[in-house]
C-alpha cells in the first residue's frame, strides 16, 4: 500500500452543519477547473462509492482581474494558478516522514495553542469553501 | 517474461476497524477509504468502498466532541483517523479507530460509533 495523503477542507461554519467539512484521500483527486474569475473547483471521486458524479470543493479567491503583473512569471500572481499550484504542492508532496493529514483550507478560527497540522489554515489566498457531496 | 510491479491485493495493507456493538462492526483496508464529511454538529460520516459488491459505499456514522464552536475537535479526529490509516512503513497493521463495546477510541474527542451500514 502506498502512503496516502488526506486532504482537509472546512468552511467557516464551525463544523456544525452538513458538509461544513470534508476530507478526501489525495488519490481520489480527479482534477480542478476554473469556474469563474474568482473560483476554482477541485473534484474528487464521489464518497458514495458509485464512481459517477464527482464530489466538488469550490474555492473562492481574489478576482484575477485585480492581479498585478510581476514580470517574473508568465502567470504573475494569477490567483487561479496560485491556488492550483499550492494545492498540487500540498496534495502530492513527498509524504515520507511528514504528516499525512494536510489542511488545504480551514476557514474556522484556529484554536489557541494548536500545533502542527491542526494549527494550519491552509492556502492563504482562499476566502471561501463550498463542499458538494451528493 | 514481463516484470510485474504491482503489489498483491492489499499486501502490506493497513486495516482499520470500527465497532458499534455486537451486531455492527466494520473492518476494511485503509485504501478503500473514500473520504469523510461533517454531517452536523459533532457528527461525521466515514465512507469506504462497499464490500458486498454493490456500488453504494459502506457508511459509518461517528460522533465527536463539539464544544469549542470552531470545529477543532472534529479536525483533531480527522487528523487521528488520517494517522491511523497511514502505513508509516509498518506492514500489515490492524488499527482500531473506535470500539464502543470496549470504550476504546483513537482520540479523546472521538466519542462513539453510531451506525455501520
Amino acid at each position: 500500500m502506498r502512503e496516502e495523503n488526506y486532504l482537509y477542507f472546512a468552511n467557516a461554519g464551525g463544523n456544525d452543519t452538513d458538509k461544513d467539512m470534508a476530507m478526501f484521500p489525495a488519490s481520489t483527486f480527479r482534477g480542478a477547473v476554473t469556474m469563474s474569475s474568482t473560483t476554482v473547483e477541485f473534484f474528487f471521486a464521489p464518497q458514495d462509492g458509485t464512481g459517477t458524479t464527482a464530489n466538488g470543493v469550490l474555492l473562492t479567491h481574489a478576482d484575477i482581474a485585480s492581479n498585478t503583473t510581476s514580470g517574473t512569471s508568465p502567470y504573475a500572481d494569477d490567483k487561479h494558478y496560485v491556488v492550483m499550484e499550492k494545492f498540487a504542492q500540498l496534495a502530492s508532496g513527498n509524504r515520507k516522514n511528514t504528516t499525512n493529514f494536510t489542511v488545504i483550507k480551514d476557514l474556522n478560527t484556529i484554536a489557541t495553542g494548536s500545533t502542527g497540522a491542526i494549527s494550519s489554515s491552509g492556502i492563504s489566498e482562499v476566502t471561501a469553501v463550498a463542499i458538494t457531496i451528493d | 517474461m514481463a516484470l510485474r510491479n504491482e503489489s498483491p491485493s492489499h499486501g502490506g495493507e493497513t486495516f482499520v476497524t470500527l465497532i458499534r456493538d455486537a451486531d455492527e462492526k466494520f473492518c476494511g483496508p485503509a485504501s478503500n477509504f473514500l473520504g469523510l464529511k461533517c454531517d452536523g454538529g459533532g457528527s461525521m460520516k466515514l465512507r469506504f468502498e462497499d464490500i458486498d459488491g454493490t456500488a453504494a459505499a459502506t457508511v459509518i456514522d461517528i460522533s465527536c466532541t463539539d464544544s469549542v464552536g470552531t470545529g477543532v475537535e472534529m479536525k483533531r479526529v480527522c487528523q487521528a483517523i488520517a494517522g491511523a490509516m497511514s502505513g508509516h512503513g509498518v506492514q500489515g497493521k490492524y488499527v482500531k479507530i473506535a470500539d464502543d463495546l470496549t470504550d476504546e477510541f483513537i482520540h479523546p474527542n472521538l466519542l462513539s460509533v453510531d451506525a455501520v451500514a
